[in-house]
């Protein structure tokens, strides 16, 4: 145990001594797994302060590896709940993420073996808001579709396989809450044609990244039963300027999972 | 793998994750919060420009009031004050121990309305009262009452408040003292006397902080029900006065744009803008105007509807019991289905 532990330290610390290279990993499974984590908001159109909140989430997803490329898809649905320490204000969210990325290894020939993929997808984002302390303009939402950039990179290690997931947006076009939704007097400004609230991202004004590192292991019971358990770590990072609006929202969260299908998933 | 060590592993990092949360600010200083207020107005609303208001002075002159005395009650005094430099009854702060919204807009003038000769006098015995309307028929011609937009009340009770109306030779709708609510309650009463869809006003939405930061004029269409046909297209006359305001301030823009209508009485209060709200570092609540409407003309709506026919509530008709409004209102009609 004490080898594991100071491996696992070493990995966290950017210093994967001992790992083993060359070993062919194959990627095709399916996963579920729920989660929790801490979240920060600050958003503009509801109110100027900075909140924090817990979060719990639920992710299913897949990979799929062949040849020299690789498929993952994963959707992200997390519950979040924020208040503030003056006691008088609170919000609560809910965001929908799903993620497409298809990745290509690149002879790079990395150190220590680990495997390397480049790629993209598309990205779509939704996030509503709700402040129930806001009197007029108690709603935000967000919707945000945009082709990423993404890097995947992975390791197996003896019966562990660690693999890291990062994606971030090229261009996109997004949506979202520019004027006042105002309560009681109009949620929606239905005299605003649709292309009017639809806008061609920049990344000077609309920006949503997500990196999830994976800890894969193979656990035992007493009974001798096998499970292939994910940990995960997501970070997910959102920015938006849009008119007189700001919006930023940070969310950390970890993860516990199983993988299904995993024949192939070989360790 | 051990389960039991890697339960512990998944709460050591769940612990470590909220060392990464960035400290809260409710500690804030009372400076800081009324900075903060001053940012939110500058930002957010929308009359600077159409009253000429230097806001950028009136930050060091409250913030000068703040000394080591100054406890939340001096405080909520400090802002509410700086807030009335915007003479706008769409500003206001609200805290656990108290609530200000700017109210000089009608409390200087005559009030020019009162409810109980409305209701001893012309509503009595046996109004007709269906949804939020209050019905009666004076001298054959049709008399609502519709005190306020707070709660949505749907076009059919005006239906079947003018079914039972039965014949009447005109229609008054008095809204005086309604201090608005739902712009939708706007939209759905002016429809019923709307034969097809009809460009009735125009919004513009503050873009930015710049306190000329406004979107084009986004014209705001109003239409009649499908399943429903006019309710009424005989002359209608709408009694206002200076407590008109906001939702109930648009109705009467509405109506001014229609011929068939009389709008009699005092100035509406105004309250053209369509506010937002938002809060201090302490949770405090503040609200205003950001995104003003115009009528038809494009001309601010934001200094109330000027009437066509300026009446004023007379003492000694107050005295006797009597409206001379309303019966200026029934002479009117009566006169136009001569």
């Amino acid at each position: 145990m004490s080898r594991f532990i100071l491996r696992f330290l070493l990995f966290f610390c950017g210093l994967p001594v001992g790992l083993m290279a060359g070993e062919t990993i194959n990627y095709n499974y399916k996963f579920v797994q729920l989660g929790g984590g801490v979240c920060q908001t600050q958003n503009t159109h509801l109110s100027p302060l900075v909140f924090q909140g817990m979060n719990v989430s639920l992710q299913q997803g897949s990979s799929r590896g062949w040849g020299q490329q690789l498929r993952t898809s994963t959707l992200l649905v997390n519950l979040n709940a924020y208040s503030h320490s003056n006691d008088e204000s609170s919000l609560q969210g809910t965001d929908f993420s799903y993620y497409y990325n298809r990745y290509y290894r690149p002879d790079w020939g990395l150190p220590f073996g680990i495997d390397c993929y480049v790629g993209g997808g598309y990205l779509g984002f939704v996030d509503v808001l709700t402040s129930p302390d806001n009197i007029n303009n108690a709603l935000y939402y967000t919707f945000n579709n945009s082709l990423n950039l993404g890097f995947f990179l992975a390791k197996k290690w003896d019966e562990y396989f660690f693999s890291n997931e990062f994606s971030m947006p090229l261009i996109g076009i997004y949506s979202a809450s520019e004027y006042a939704s105002s309560f009681p007097y109009r949620l929606y400004h239905d005299d605003i044609p649709l292309f009017a609230r639809t806008h061609i991202g920049s990344l000077n004004v609309n920006w949503v990244m997500m990196n999830r590192f994976n800890f894969d292991v193979i656990a035992h019971t007493k009974k001798k039963k096998m499970y292939n358990i994910r940990f995960s770590y997501t970070i997910t990072y959102g920015r938006q300027k849009l008119n007189n609006i700001i919006y930023n929202k940070a969310l950390h969260q970890i993860g516990v999972g199983l993988l299904f299908n995993t024949k192939h998933h070989e360790y | 793998m051990n389960i039991r060590f890697l339960y512990t592993a998944f709460v050591v990092v769940a612990t470590l994750f909220n060392a990464c949360v960035k400290p809260d600010d409710a500690d804030m200083s009372y400076e800081e919060n009324l900075d903060l207020l001053w940012q939110i107005i500058d930002e957010k609303h929308c009359y600077f420009e159409e009253k000429g208001i230097d806001w950028s002075s009136y930050r060091e002159r409250y913030m000068a009031q703040i000394d080591s005395n100054t406890d939340d009650y001096a405080f909520f005094n400090i802002c509410k004050s700086m807030l009335d430099e915007l003479e706008d009854g769409h500003t206001g702060i609200s805290s656990p121990f108290n609530h200000h919204s700017y109210s000089d807009f009608y409390l200087d003038q005559a009030h020019n309305f009162n409810y109980n000769i409305i209701e001893r006098h012309y509503l009595a015995p046996d109004p007709i009262q269906a949804g939020g309307f209050k019905a009666q028929k004076v001298d054959g011609v049709g008399y609502v009452y519709y005190e306020s937009f707070m709660s949505f009340t749907g076009r059919e009770y005006l239906r079947t408040t003018l079914q039972q109306l039965g014949d009447i030779q005109g229609l008054i709708i008095d809204i005086r003292n309604n201090t608005g609510g739902m712009l939708l309650m706007a939209d759905s009463l002016v429809s019923c006397f709307l034969a097809e869809d009809t460009v009735l006003a125009y919004h513009r939405y503050k873009e930015g902080p710049a306190h000329t930061a406004f979107s084009d004029f986004y014209p705001y269409h109003v239409g009649p029900d499908d399943s429903t046909a006019v309710l009424y297209d005989g002359p209608i006359v709408l009694l206002t006065n200076r407590l008109v305001y906001s939702a109930a301030n648009l109705f009467a823009a509405y109506m001014s744009a229609l011929p068939q209508v009389t709008i009699m009485g005092d100035t509406t209060g105004g309250g053209g803008g369509a506010p937002t709200s938002s809060e201090l570092y302490n949770g405090w609540n503040v609200w205003t105007s950001t995104n003003p409407i115009y009528n038809l003309n494009k001309q601010s709506i934001e200094d109330g509807i000027a009437p066509d026919v300026r009446v004023d509530l007379s003492k000694d008709a107050e005295y006797q019991g009597v409206d001379n409004i309303v019966e200026a209102a029934v002479d009117v009609l009566k006169a136009q289905n001569l």
